[in-house]
């Protein structure tokens, strides 16, 4: 059955979004929730999810098209139900997640937040403004496993019946809950919980208090669940490094402002030189190598402290550490003898690393011994952070995003703001050997290298 | 300076108008929750349930069926020379029974902690409720049940007045008509008639459908219909009432017959009109609440009881069919504790009906055309009283029960029964039903011999094809 997906109101007040692209192609087969396409709006890039499952048909917009709400996004060829769109989105209090979306709802959306407010993936769904409660379900269940599932926010014509006849058991309520980690409230549970909604009224000492705004009900709609899942593999790796690094360095963070127009005229000029060889060449090729030649000037920031022996190891080998996300967790692939390598060999192995780090096929060696580390937070990249030591090391560079600030400079003419692309670089130290100082030193001087790119040319051998 | 022309204030967090058997359990069920609550009634406690509805007709039902026991006892061997029925200390029986309710009532209100306050309930804001009574008070509230209930209905050509009734007063008759014109055979029409019948009435029931009891499949109005005429009763089937006019003492009454136009005139004492009932929510203000309902006057709610205003809810009859206490209550208690934040929500498979005719009709869950209209291929299991021990004993071998049963799954979906009663039958099929039990289920409970709940239990195994004490036809 046909059909046409229209732009949901993503956010309260969205008119209209810009096509960042599609993820898919016309004739291409679609599984529900199956991301579809990335639309920006003013506030963020939103990856929306098909609303059906079967074939598109019609893509109707190319990149970079202003598409307003409520317009035809894509055309499907639907294989089975098909949901009521709402194009307009209920009230949504600002910071607040709705628990409980009404039981057909426009297909709930995570949005990437790209914008300079730094929030974590949010997710959006659009509530009505009460949650719905159907009546008359005719759930094959006894009154406490339906009580049950309210609580736990379910829907329980969703759960399997394992029962006589399909009867859905207390058993089978507590099995759908399982495999759903809910450290918080996703789109998934809030559409499932619409059917069977527990529409709770605020609590009565809360209303009394603030007569004037009832706070939404459908936070209390669902209940608590948790899992627990083994630290095991990479997870446990993980634990174990980063609160050694916590229990034994003393870490302060230090950031600073980069300004990056010298470097994006570099980079654009560089870039296009090496694409015939295949190199991607990034940003990030550019901080490593503007560490990698300040590093040297600052022995302890290569270095790491033995404990034991009470003595500080100063390494006279840089082994770059860069730190991945993947499926499974953070990983930090290491380049090896980095600092005797060109630009163009350095970007080569961040692109390689990155790659198989993606697809799961580093190698264990590849894995350990890196002396000094760079963490790139990517498109999430916010404001600050406060990088986390990579033990045994003494420092680490985490870097934001780049992004055009107003910014003020002299001119003979008095003082004037203009646009300029800018970073920030947030730096960790171990106090125990590297003083505030000495950070701030290092930081500068792969500040100057970065701002000034030619710069490197002086040094590099 | 608080002057006597000003109403009294009072402030709560919830307010319930109307205490009947929706309005005193929402009270009573929030109060118990710690909420602070105050009950509205411009009547009696109980509301139509309690003073002119269930229970008084039920008390008067029970006292003319023992009148009617004592005439057919000869059966059994027992010749009673001679009834002599004393209408007022009936009528005053039946009160003491109202008045011990509604007594109780007050009491668990009270004891539970809320507050009640008489008067008429208006409201003036979508916070503020004006009560007009003894003491006139101003009630503002952070949420609001509206639990008013509904009122019988009339007929164009029939205003209610002292000839033409309604069940209100046909239940408190001081004299035993004789002869009275029932407009609507439904259940109240049906429950009614039945009592003044067996106290000595002779009564015509009016229906403008085809049969009497519309809704319930015919074979279970079948015995009713049966018993109602061999009684002297008299039924006019697909006909249309069309106007009255007094006639000496009584009433003269019109009468069309559908489709053919024939018309026909009867005269009785009275005409008792039990054509149905309407929400009530006249004068009550919704406008200023801001609370909408729909073209019959219902408002409508979600299952948590909400109406398009979140911080008001609707229960009982003004929140739309079925209009039944128990559903009221039901309903009563879910936005009780949806008010006080738990998660509740009216998610019933079913809700039973009965009706106190002669015999008894009961009903829960699907009937075999919804089932089968629903899409679902079912079995169905029926299972005659003539064959049950305890019916028989009883001397009364009139009806069934009948289980209709998901063929695919063998799921319980519906149980019908006509019979004597059938009315606490009934419970067990509803539990049944809500269990999401299997029919074999029930019929593998042992079930006490001899009782009349075998019958269900022979039933359900008859859907099965394993009734014992049956023939069973596959």
């Amino acid at each position: 059955m046909r059909y046409e997906f229209k732009l949901p109101d993503l956010a309260e007040g969205m008119v209209e979004g810009e096509l960042v692209g599609w993820l898919v192609a016309a004739g291409d087969a679609v599984k529900q929730e199956q991301p579809v396409a990335e639309v920006m709006t003013d506030k963020a890039t939103v990856v929306i999810p098909s609303p059906v499952a079967g074939t598109v048909l019609d893509l109707p917009w190319q990149a970079g098209d202003i598409v307003k709400v409520g317009q035809v996004l894509v055309v499907f060829e639907a294989a089975g139900e098909i949901p009521t769109q709402r194009t307009h989105a209920g009230h949504v209090a600002p910071g607040e997640t709705p628990a409980v979306a009404p039981p057909v709802a426009p297909p709930a959306v995570v949005a990437q937040v790209t914008s300079p407010e730094p929030r974590a993936e949010k997710t959006v769904s659009a509530p009505s403004p009460v949650a719905e409660v159907p009546r008359g379900s005719r759930a094959l269940a006894a009154p406490a496993t339906r009580r049950m599932a309210r609580e736990l926010g379910i829907d329980i014509s969703e759960v399997a019946g394992s029962g006589p006849g399909g009867r859905v058991t207390p058993e089978d309520v507590q099995r759908h809950v399982a495999p759903a980690p809910a450290p918080t409230v996703s789109a998934r549970e809030g559409r499932a919980s619409g059917a069977a909604a527990p529409v709770a009224s605020p609590r009565v000492e809360e209303a009394k208090k603030a007569p004037a705004w009832t706070p939404s009900p459908r936070a209390s709609a669902v209940g608590e669940s948790e899992e627990r899942q083994k630290l095991r593999g990479l997870r446990r790796a993980i634990y174990e490094t980063m609160s050694r690094s916590k229990r034994t360095a003393a870490h302060f963070t230090y950031v600073d402002e980069v300004d990056c127009e010298n470097l994006v005229a570099s980079h654009a000029a560089l870039a296009k030189a090496v694409e015939p060889k295949g190199v991607r060449l990034t940003y990030l090729a550019f901080i490593a190598k503007a560490c990698l030649l300040a590093i040297p000037r600052f022995p302890k920031i290569n270095a790491s402290v033995d404990d034991e022996k009470q003595e500080v190891i100063l390494k006279k080998h840089i082994h770059l550490g860069i730190a991945a996300a993947t499926e499974p967790g953070l990983v930090v692939p290491t380049i090896r003898h980095a600092d005797r390598m060109s630009l163009l060999d350095l970007a080569w192995h961040i692109q390689d690393l990155g790659d198989r780090a993606k697809t799961n096929r580093l190698k264990p060696e590849e894995l350990k011994g890196s002396t000094f580390t760079i963490t790139s937070l990517g498109k999430l990249g916010g404001l600050f952070a406060t990088p986390i030591i990579n033990h045994p090391e003494s420092a680490i560079v985490g870097v934001h995003q780049m992004q055009k600030r107003a910014v003020v400079i002299e001119t003979k003419d008095g003082d004037e703001i203009v646009a300029r692309r800018r970073m920030n670089l947030s730096l960790s130290f171990d106090h125990r050997l590297i003083d505030g100082h000495e950070g701030a030193a290092f930081a500068q001087a792969v500040k100057a290298y970065l701002e000034q790119p030619e710069l490197m040319l002086l040094e590099t051998v | 300076m608080v002057t006597n022309s000003e109403a009294k204030v009072r402030s709560t967090h919830t307010v319930v108008v109307g205490a009947g058997p929706g309005g005193y359990v929402a009270a009573i069920r929030l109060a118990q929750l710690g909420v602070p609550t105050i009950l509205v009634e411009k009547g009696e406690l109980g509301g139509t349930c309690l003073n002119v509805g269930c229970i008084p007709s039920k008390a008067l039902i029970s006292a003319s069926k023992l009148v009617q026991t004592m005439k057919h006892a000869s059966a059994m061997g027992i010749e009673v020379d001679g009834v002599r029925i004393d209408l007022r200390k009936m009528m005053s029986w039946k009160d003491t029974v109202v008045g011990k309710l509604t007594g109780g009532v007050g009491g668990l209100v009270n004891g539970n902690g809320a507050t009640i306050v008489r008067g008429t309930a208006r409201f003036t804001g979508p916070h503020t409720l004006a009560v007009d009574g003894a003491e006139p008070t101003t009630i503002t509230f952070e949420n609001a049940i509206i639990a008013t209930g509904s009122v019988p209905t009339a007929l164009p050509g029939f205003a209610f007045g002292p000839k033409v009734l309604s069940s209100t007063e046909g239940l408190a008759f001081t004299q035993v008509p004789e002869r009275l014109v029932i407009i609507g055979g439904g259940y109240i029409g049906m429950e009614l008639g039945g009592v003044w019948q067996r106290l000595g009435t002779a009564v015509t029931v009016v229906e403008y459908m085809d049969q009497l009891l519309p809704g319930f499949a015919p074979d279970l109005v079948r015995p009713v219909a049966k018993r109602f005429k061999d009684a002297g009763g008299e039924v006019l089937l697909a006909t249309r009432a069309v106007g009255w006019e007094a006639s000496g003492d009584g009433v003269r009454v019109h009468l069309e017959e559908r489709g053919t136009g024939v018309r026909k005139v009867l005269d009785a004492d009275y005409v008792l009109l039990t054509v149905g009932r309407r929400p009530l929510t006249d004068g009550l203000g919704l406008e200023a609440l801001g609370v909408h309902t729909d073209e019959r006057g219902f408002i409508q709610v979600d299952g948590a009881q909400r109406t398009n205003v979140p911080h008001v809810y609707a229960i009982g009859d003004v929140a739309g069919q079925p209009m039944l206490a128990h559903k009221a209550s039901r309903e009563g208690e879910v936005c009780a504790e949806v008010i006080a934040g738990h998660p509740a929500a009216f998610d019933a498979r079913a809700i039973p009906a009965v009706v106190f005719t002669d015999p008894e009709i009961a009903t829960v869950g699907l009937s075999q055309a919804e089932a089968t209209a629903e899409g679902y291929e079912v079995a169905v299991g029926k299972f005659l009283f003539a064959a049950n021990g305890r019916a028989l004993s009883l001397n009364e071998p009139d009806g069934f029960v009948r289980a209709i049963v998901d063929k695919a799954s063998g799921v319980l979906l519906g149980v019908e029964a006509v019979g004597a009663e059938v009315s606490n039958l009934i419970a067990e099929a509803a539990l049944a039903i809500e269990m999401g039990a299997q029919a074999s289920e029930v019929g593998e409970t042992i079930h006490a011999h001899p009782t009349l709940a075998e019958a269900f239990m022979e039933a359900a195994n008859a859907a099965l094809g394993k009734a014992v004490h049956a023939i069973n036809r596959r």
